[in-house]
Parts: C-alpha cells; sequence; structure tokens
C-alpha cells in the first residue's frame, strides 16, 4: 500500500488518522521565515528545518500543532522585519513539542543587524538543519538577501550582503534552501547579487544588470537575485529584489524557500525587497537613499509540517498475504 | 493572505509564538490565548497583550 502523506499550512489541532502507524512514519517540520528590514534594511533569516521518525501517536487522537507565522517585512520607514514564528507538533511549546523548527528573526532596518537563521540547537527531532542568516545591508542604500530555509538536504545558505565598495547602490542575493549556496553579494554599481542555488545546483534567480535591473525571481527553492542599480551615480530608479522560489523537496509545490533578493537604491529612494519563497524562506531587505524615505523589506514565508506514514492496515494486510 | 494570531501565555499576557490560525475555527492550546492579528497590527514575539484594548506593546526594557 502506498504511503499517505499530509501537508499542513494551519490550524492548533491535528487529528491522528485511524490507520496511523507509530512504527513507519516520519513528521517534517519547517519554521517560518524572518522579514527583511526596511530602510537599507538586512535580509530576514531563513526557518530551521526539523524531522522525527517513527513517533508514537493514538490513532483518532487530537495533538497540538502551530505553524510558524511568516515574518513581515514592515511598511513603516526605519523599521526592523519580524520574526517568523516557530512550528511544532505534539506539544504546547517547541521546547516541549515530539518534533520542531525554529523560526527565523527578522532582518534590521538602517543597516541594522541582519536576521539570524532559526537554529538546529533550539529545535527538536531527529535531524536538524538550520536556516540560513540575512545579508547584511550598507549605511546608505541596498538591502541584503534573505536566508534560505533549512531543509531535508541541509542547513539553509545565507543571503548575499549588499554592495559595500564604490557606489553601493545594489542588493544582495537571497541565499539558496535546503543545502544550497548562498547569494551573492551586489557585484557592482549595476549589477546586484546572483540567489543561491537550490540543493540541486539550479533554481537561482538572476541578478538584476543594466539590462534588466529587478532581481529575478528564484525557482525550486532557490534564492532571488538581488536588484541591479542605476549606474555609477546611483541617479536613476530605484528596484525590487526578485521573490525566492518555493521548495519542491516535499511535493511539487512544496519545501524548503528560498531566500529573497535585496533591493537596489536610486536617487528618487527604495524599492521593495525580494518576498521569500514557500516554505520558511527569509525576505529580502529594502533599500533606501540617504535622504529619501525608505521601502519595504520583502516578507519572509510560513512554516509547514509534512507528515508520511504507512497507513496500518497495510502491514496487516501484508502479513495476511504471507501466509498464504 | 493567511490569517495569523498571536498564541499568548494566559498567565503571563506574553506573546510566546505568532502563528498560522484563525480563532474563529482553531482552539487555543491549554494556557494559551488565541487572538487574531490584523495587518496593521505590530506584534512579535515577546510582546505583551493589553486584553482590554486588544493592542499589543513591546516588552519593558530593562534599566541596569
Amino acid at each position: 500500500m502506498a504511503a499517505t502523506t499530509i501537508t499542513l499550512t494551519t490550524g492548533t489541532t491535528w487529528t491522528v488518522p485511524t490507520d496511523w502507524n507509530s512504527a513507519s512514519n516520519t513528521i517534517e517540520c519547517i519554521g517560518g521565515g524572518g522579514g527583511g528590514g526596511n530602510s537599507q534594511g538586512a535580509g530576514g533569516g531563513g526557518g530551521a528545518y526539523a524531522k522525527t521518525t517513527n513517533l508514537t501517536l493514538t490513532a483518532g487522537a487530537s495533538v497540538i500543532i502551530a505553524i510558524g507565522a511568516a515574518g513581515t517585512g514592515s511598511a513603516t520607514a526605519s523599521t526592523s522585519g519580524t520574526d517568523g514564528g516557530d512550528t511544532y507538533l505534539n506539544g504546547a511549546s517547541l521546547a516541549a513539542a515530539s518534533v520542531g523548527a525554529k523560526g527565523g528573526t527578522g532582518g534590521g532596518a538602517n543597516n541594522g543587524t541582519a536576521g539570524s537563521g532559526g537554529g538546529s540547537a533550539t529545535s527538536v527531532g531527529t535531524t536538524k538543519y538550520s536556516g540560513g542568516n540575512g545579508g547584511a545591508a550598507t549605511s546608505t542604500n541596498g538591502g541584503g538577501g534573505g536566508g534560505g530555509a533549512g531543509g531535508p538536504y541541509g542547513a539553509g545558505a545565507v543571503g548575499g550582503a549588499a554592495r559595500t565598495a564604490g557606489n553601493p547602490y545594489t542588493g544582495g542575493g537571497g541565499g539558496g534552501a535546503s543545502g544550497g549556496t548562498a547569494g551573492a553579494q551586489g557585484a557592482s554599481n549595476s549589477t546586484g547579487g546572483v540567489g543561491g542555488n537550490n540543493y540541486l545546483g539550479a533554481g537561482a534567480g538572476v541578478a538584476g544588470t543594466s539590462a534588466a535591473r529587478p532581481g529575478g525571481a528564484g525557482s525550486n527553492g532557490g534564492g532571488g537575485g538581488g536588484a541591479g542599480g542605476s549606474g555609477s551615480t546611483g541617479s536613476g530608479g530605484a528596484y525590487a529584489g526578485g521573490a525566492g522560489g518555493a521548495g519542491t523537496e516535499f511535493t511539487a509545490s512544496a519545501g524548503a524557500g528560498g531566500g529573497g533578493g535585496g533591493a537596489s537604491a536610486g536617487s528618487s529612494g527604495g524599492a521593495k525587497g525580494g518576498d521569500a519563497g514557500n516554505y520558511g524562506g527569509g525576505g529580502g531587505g529594502g533599500s533606501q537613499r540617504s535622504s529619501s524615505t525608505g521601502t519595504a523589506g520583502g516578507a519572509g514565508a510560513q512554516g509547514v509540517i509534512y507528515i508520511t506514514y504507512t497507513p496500518s492496515g497495510a502491514a496487516a494486510s501484508n502479513n495476511f498475504m504471507l501466509w498464504f | 493572505m493567511a490569517i495569523t494570531s498571536a498564541l499568548v501565555d494566559a498567565a503571563t499576557l506574553v506573546v510566546v509564538n505568532v502563528i498560522v490560525a484563525d480563532p474563529a475555527v482553531d482552539p487555543a492550546p491549554p494556557g494559551y490565548l488565541l487572538v487574531r492579528l490584523q495587518p496593521n497590527d505590530d506584534c512579535q514575539i515577546g510582546y505583551i497583550y493589553d486584553p482590554a484594548t486588544g493592542t499589543f506593546s513591546p516588552p519593558p526594557v530593562e534599566v541596569t
């Protein structure tokens, strides 16, 4: 009999199926990603990943769950992104749960502290990977990339920092998820940082350039590209970072998400950081020129619980067949 | 957009988690309050919930 899979994305309780098999199951959690900072914002941290196997649960019982919410990229100038929530199952808190993953923290505003990835040390499970840290911003301009979420294939990767040398107008790339690679720092005064790849070595969002300045979106858990700037003086417009890619490790549309790309700054002000990919990616940082009003960081992505089990009837059926 | 709620310790009124849940259909775990957040609510983990006003405030800063 084929395994049964369940994806939980909302709620506070989950009823254990009547055919639950405590001897053949896996439960995987990803914490919520932190939001990117506003105004020369740092990237948010990605959510952690945690897994346990063969958890003993009572069929038909109701157990407590929590799905970590996405951190927000504040629209208010000079405001940090908010933290992503914790995701867990079978307990009233993360520490008391049978399995659970820590959320990432929000990225700081005004060249503040980059968001921290949800830590494996504070997560619960037999296999645990941290989320990637957000990328740093610069003192006067671009935003850092968001960190990738931890996933089944490893830790989330760090987001790229905004460009710091020369004319620092460009944003960093978002980090890849689940054992992927780091986002790159803003490369020049016109080219942003490329996003990080996913665990398969693909999916990175392209960096914004003078030909196409917004950062490109990542795919399949790859990080979004950092936005390109408007030349050596930053005299043109500001551009948004690319969105992080949604992960695909669990299903065709569910897995560990990439971080959003950082925004670039222009003479007219700032632009929005890229939103993170589902699930658990960190948002990219927003940008700002020195005298302008800052612009929002990208939103983090919410957490998820993914359950796989072999129905208990399958084992009984197999035994029956063996007797004959 | 997903409905998000603050998970508040009923004894201390401290926000212990922010989760994807709807208090209209999802029960609060024993010992906790579940408070739906609006898009403009300023609420983070560690904030203090005021049931009288339905608002959240940052934790007090400790002076050493």
